[in-house]
C-alpha cells in the first residue's frame, strides 16, 4: 500500500488474532482517500466490526501498519483511540452514559475542551436530529430509534473527520432509516459504514470493501458490485431473492382479521364488525382490546383481531407503534381491557397462565431467550417445561434443529454460534413445543444477506400460525398474506398489503 | 415497677407497636391500586422532579447537600420524644416546601417499615429491668416477659430519628438532577470516582432492568415457573450467568465509547454553579431551624423533664 497526502487511513499487512487464537483478521490492506465514502461488508463473522475497532484504535495493532493522516500508528497494547476518528455501536445505550442526552451530547465536546460552548453545540446538534425537545431526558426516556439518533448526534458533535458506524439503521423503521440516511448524507468527512442493508449503503457509499473470514474479498466500487450477483452471492450479500416476484400478497386481499366472531355484542351496520355465523372459529380474537401502560400512557387502543390457524399475519408500524406490546398482550404477559378469547373460550385468570403452551415467541435479541449451556439443553427447555418425558423431549428436539437446519449442533454453545445460527436456535426453540401460533419479533435484524435467506426459507415451511413482527417489507411481503399495521397503537390497515 | 394491663389496654399497646407497619398499608391504599407486571416493579429515577421551582430547587446544590446533611447529624442526636417529633415534622414541612410527591416519600418509609416494627416490638421486650423502672405485662403475654415503657422510648426514638432522616432524602437527592447532586456531594468532599460510579450505575441500573425483564419474560414464555427444584434452580443459575455475560460485555463496550469521546478517568461539566447571597442566607435559616429542637430540648431542661415524668 502507498501512502500519499490524499490517504486519510489505511493499513498495511495488518492481522489480529484473539486471546484464544482465533484468528479475525488476515493480511489486510486498503487506504481511504480524504472524504471518501465506503461501506464494509460481509457475512456475521467476518471480521467487520474488529476492522472497525482496530482502524479506530480500541484494539492494537499486533501485526502489520495502520495508517492516519499519512502516519503510521504506533502500536500500543492499551486502547487508544486515534482524535478526529468517532465510532458508532450498534447498540445506542453503549453511547448513551449520562443521565440526560445533552449531557451525553456535551460529554465529547467537553472533553475536546471546548467548554461552555459545549453546551449549544449539543443543542445544536440534538436539534439536527430531531430531538430538541428530548435534551433534559434520560436516555431510559427514549424510543430505540430516539437512542440512535441520540448515539449519532453524540459522535457528530465531536465533529470527526473520519466516522465509522455499525449498523446505524438496525432496528429502525423505514422513517427512522432515512432520518439516518439524511443525516449521513450532509456529513462530509470520510464515512465507513457496516451494515446488511446493501441498497441502503448503496444510497451512501461509493466504494465496498467485502470481508470474507477476516480477509477482503473484494474492493470495489459499490455499484460495480451490486452489479455482480455471482460476488455478492460467494460473500453471503445475495439480496436477489428479495426481488423475487413471488409475493403472495396478490393472493388475498379481504379483511378477514377484523371482525367478532364471538357474538358478544352488536355492530349493526359496521361491516368491519360481523358476527361470524359461516366463518371457522378463530384461534385467536381480540375483541375492543385497549391497553395502558402502569403509568396511564395508552399504548394500545380498541384493537380488533382474529388470526385463523395456520393464518400468517404480518404487524406492521413505526417504533413505538405497539407492536410488541401487543404480542405481550396476546402471549398473556400484559392484561389489557376489552375481550380476549383463544379457540372461543376467553382468556382470564389460570388459562391466561397457560397461554404459553400455545404461542411462542421469539424475541428480536436472540440473547433474550438463549441462557442454556448447550443448544440441546436450549432446545429441550420448553418440552421440560411441558413436562414431556425424556424420549418426547428427544424427539421434539431433533425435529425442532432440523427444521431450522441446525441437525448436529446439539452439543454447541448458544453464546458461540453466529448472529443467524442463534436466531434459528431461538425459532427450535420454540418450535420444540409445537405452539398453534408463532410470534417473531424482527427476525432478519442484524442479519447478512445469505442468513436472511435461510431463515427466510425455515419461516416458509414451518407449519404453525405465524404473526411476523417486521420492518423488513420484503419478509413481510413474501411471508403473510395479509397485513395488520399499527399506528400510535390503533389499527389503520388490517388486510393485503395493498399499501405497501 | 409493674402494672398488669386488661385485653383492650393491651390491645391498644400491641397496635401502637405495629404502628409502623400502617405506613405501608397507607402507600398501597393511596398510591399502589394498579396491578404490578413484569419481573420487578419499575425503577423510579431519582430525579425525576428535579426540574421544580422551590426553596430546594432553587438553593445551591453543594450548600444544600451540606446543611441537609449536617441536619441529618443533628437529628440523629436528639434524645427526647418532642425533639424527635419536632424534627419529624421539620423533614416533613421540607418535603412539603419542595413540593415533591409524597408518594415517594411514603414509599421510602413503607419500605423501612419492616426493620421499624421489628425494632419497636423487641426493644421494649429485651434489656436488663431496674429496679425502679416501669413496665406492664400484657394480657396476652406471660407476666416474665413485661413491656418495659425505657426499650419503648428507645425504640421510638430511633423510628421517629430514621422517619426524619428518611424524609430528608427528598429534598435532599431529588430537587436537582443527580448530576448536579453529586457534584454537590464533590464539593463537600465525597471522592470523584465514588460519585462518577454512581452516576454510571443510576442510567444503567435502568438497562441492566430492561435486559433483565426480556430475559425473564423470554424464559416466561417457554414456560418457566421458578419453583425450587434443581431444575429451577439451574434455569435460575443460567439466568443470572447469561445476564452477567451481557452485563460484563456491556461494560467493556461502553468503557469504550467513552474512550472514544475523549474519556481520560473524570466526567467533564458544562459550567458551574456560583454561591450567591441569597444560598448563604438559606443555609443560615435552615441551620437555624435544624439546631432548634437540638436547643430546645437541651437548654429547656424543665421543658424535656415534663415529658420524662
Amino acid at each position: 500500500m502507498t501512502v500519499d497526502g490524499q490517504n486519510h487511513i489505511g493499513c498495511a499487512g495488518l492481522r489480529f488474532h484473539y486471546p484464544d487464537g482465533a484468528q479475525a483478521i488476515s493480511d489486510v490492506a486498503f487506504s481511504l482517500r480524504q472524504g471518501e465514502r465506503v461501506a464494509l461488508v460481509g457475512r456475521n463473522g467476518s471480521g467487520k466490526s474488529t476492522l472497525m475497532r482496530l482502524l479506530c484504535g480500541l484494539l492494537p495493532c499486533q501485526d502489520g501498519e495502520i495508517f492516519y493522516r499519512g502516519e503510521p500508528v504506533a502500536k500500543n497494547t492499551a486502547p487508544a483511540p486515534l482524535v478526529g476518528v468517532g465510532i458508532l455501536f450498534q447498540d445506542p445505550d453503549d453511547h448513551l452514559f449520562c443521565n440526560t442526552i445533552l449531557e451525553d451530547v456535551a460529554f465529547g465536546p467537553l472533553n475536546q475542551g471546548k467548554g461552555i460552548e459545549s453546551h449549544s453545540l449539543a443543542l445544536s446538534w440534538l436539534k439536527k436530529v430531531g430531538l430538541a425537545e428530548k435534551a433534559a431526558s434520560p436516555p431510559h426516556f427514549l424510543s430505540h430509534g430516539q437512542k440512535k439518533r441520540a448515539a449519532l448526534a453524540a459522535v457528530l458533535a465531536m465533529e470527526p473527520e473520519l466516522l465509522l458506524l455499525d449498523e446505524p439503521a438496525a432496528g429502525l423503521d423505514p422513517v427512522q432509516t432515512e432520518a439516518i440516511a439524511a443525516i449521513l448524507a450532509e456529513y462530509r468527512g470520510t464515512l465507513v459504514i457496516i451494515d446488511h442493508d446493501l441498497p441502503f449503503l448503496a444510497r451512501l457509499c461509493e466504494r465496498a470493501i467485502v470481508l470474507s473470514d477476516g480477509a477482503i474479498g473484494h474492493d470495489e466500487p459499490m455499484a460495480s458490485l451490486m452489479r455482480h450477483p455471482h460476488s455478492l452471492r460467494e460473500h453471503g450479500l445475495d439480496f436477489s431473492f428479495r426481488l423475487s416476484d413471488d409475493l403472495v400478497t396478490e393472493r388475498s386481499a379481504s379483511q378477514k382479521n377484523h371482525h367478532h366472531y364471538q357474538p358478544r355484542h352488536g355492530h349493526s351496520d359496521d361491516k368491519n364488525h360481523r358476527n361470524g355465523g359461516e366463518e371457522i372459529m378463530p384461534l385467536l380474537e381480540l375483541q375492543h382490546f385497549s391497553y395502558r401502560y402502569p403509568d396511564g400512557t395508552l399504548v394500545l387502543a380498541d384493537i380488533n383481531l382474529g388470526i385463523q390457524a395456520g393464518e400468517r399475519v404480518a404487524l406492521i408500524g413505526e417504533n413505538g407503534a405497539g407492536k410488541s406490546t401487543l404480542a405481550a398482550c396476546l402471549l398473556g404477559l400484559r392484561q389489557g381491557s376489552g375481550q380476549y378469547f383463544h379457540h372461543g373460550g376467553e382468556v382470564g385468570g389460570k388459562n391466561r397462565r397457560q397461554l404459553w403452551r400455545h404461542i411462542g415467541m421469539v424475541f428480536q435479541n436472540s440473547a433474550d431467550q438463549l441462557f442454556c449451556p448447550s443448544c440441546f439443553e436450549e432446545v429441550a427447555f420448553g418440552p421440560s417445561q411441558m413436562r414431556l418425558g425424556k424420549e418426547e423431549t428427544a424427539r421434539r428436539v431433533a425435529s425442532a434443529l432440523a427444521a431450522v437446519r441446525l441437525t448436529g449442533y446439539e452439543e454447541r454453545v448458544p453464546l458461540h454460534l453466529s448472529g443467524g445460527e442463534r436466531k434459528r436456535l431461538a425459532i427450535a426453540s420454540v418450535l420444540s413445543m409445537e405452539p398453534e401460533l408463532l410470534i417473531l419479533d424482527e427476525p432478519t435484524a442484524g442479519l447478512d444477506p445469505a442468513s436472511q435467506e435461510i431463515l427466510l426459507r425455515v419461516l416458509e415451511n414451518i407449519p404453525a400460525a405465524f404473526i411476523l413482527i417486521t420492518h423488513d417489507l420484503f419478509f413481510a411481503r413474501y411471508l403473510c398474506p395479509s397485513a395488520v399495521v399499527l399506528h400510535h397503537g390503533k389499527i389503520i390497515h388490517d388486510g393485503a398489503h395493498v399499501m405497501m | 415497677m409493674n402494672t398488669a394491663l386488661s385485653w383492650p389496654e393491651s390491645l391498644l399497646v400491641l397496635a401502637v407497636l405495629l404502628a409502623p407497619l400502617l405506613l405501608p398499608l397507607l402507600y398501597f391504599i393511596l398510591y399502589r391500586r394498579g396491578r404490578r407486571e413484569g419481573l420487578v416493579a419499575p425503577i423510579v429515577s431519582l430525579a425525576e422532579m428535579a426540574g421544580g421551582d422551590s426553596f430546594f430547587h432553587r438553593w445551591h446544590t453543594g450548600l444544600k447537600v451540606g446543611c441537609l446533611l449536617i441536619t441529618c447529624f443533628l437529628f440523629v442526636t436528639l434524645r427526647t420524644i418532642p425533639g424527635c417529633l419536632a424534627g419529624l415534622a421539620i423533614a416533613a414541612l421540607a418535603v412539603t416546601v419542595s413540593g415533591l410527591s409524597w408518594r415517594r416519600s411514603l414509599a421510602r418509609l413503607a419500605a423501612m417499615s419492616g426493620f421499624l416494627t421489628l425494632l419497636i416490638v423487641m426493644l421494649p421486650f429485651s434489656g436488663v429491668m431496674q429496679a425502679d423502672e416501669k413496665s406492664f405485662s400484657l394480657a396476652f403475654l406471660p407476666a416474665a416477659l413485661p413491656l418495659r415503657l425505657s426499650g419503648l422510648h428507645t425504640a421510638s426514638l430511633i423510628v421517629f430519628k430514621a422517619m426524619a432522616i428518611a424524609l430528608l432524602m427528598e429534598p435532599m437527592l431529588a430537587t436537582a438532577s443527580l448530576a448536579a447532586t453529586l457534584r454537590g456531594f464533590r464539593q463537600i468532599g465525597v471522592p470523584v470516582a465514588l460519585t462518577q460510579m454512581i452516576l454510571l450505575c443510576h442510567r444503567y441500573i435502568f438497562v441492566f432492568q430492561q435486559e433483565a425483564a426480556r430475559m425473564w419474560r423470554g424464559m416466561r414464555v417457554r414456560g418457566f415457573t421458578a419453583r425450587g427444584d434443581w431444575a429451577s434452580l439451574t434455569a435460575i443459575g443460567n439466568f443470572l450467568g447469561m445476564l452477567f455475560v451481557s452485563s460484563f460485555e456491556r461494560t467493556q463496550r461502553v468503557y469504550e465509547a467513552m474512550l472514544c469521546r475523549g474519556f481520560t478517568g473524570e466526567m467533564p461539566e458544562i459550567g458551574s454553579e456560583p454561591i450567591k447571597r441569597h444560598d448563604i442566607g438559606k443555609a443560615v435559616f435552615w441551620l437555624i431551624l435544624a439546631v432548634a429542637p437540638l436547643v430546645a430540648e437541651r437548654f429547656l431542661h424543665d421543658f424535656t423533664q415534663f415529658f420524662h415524668k
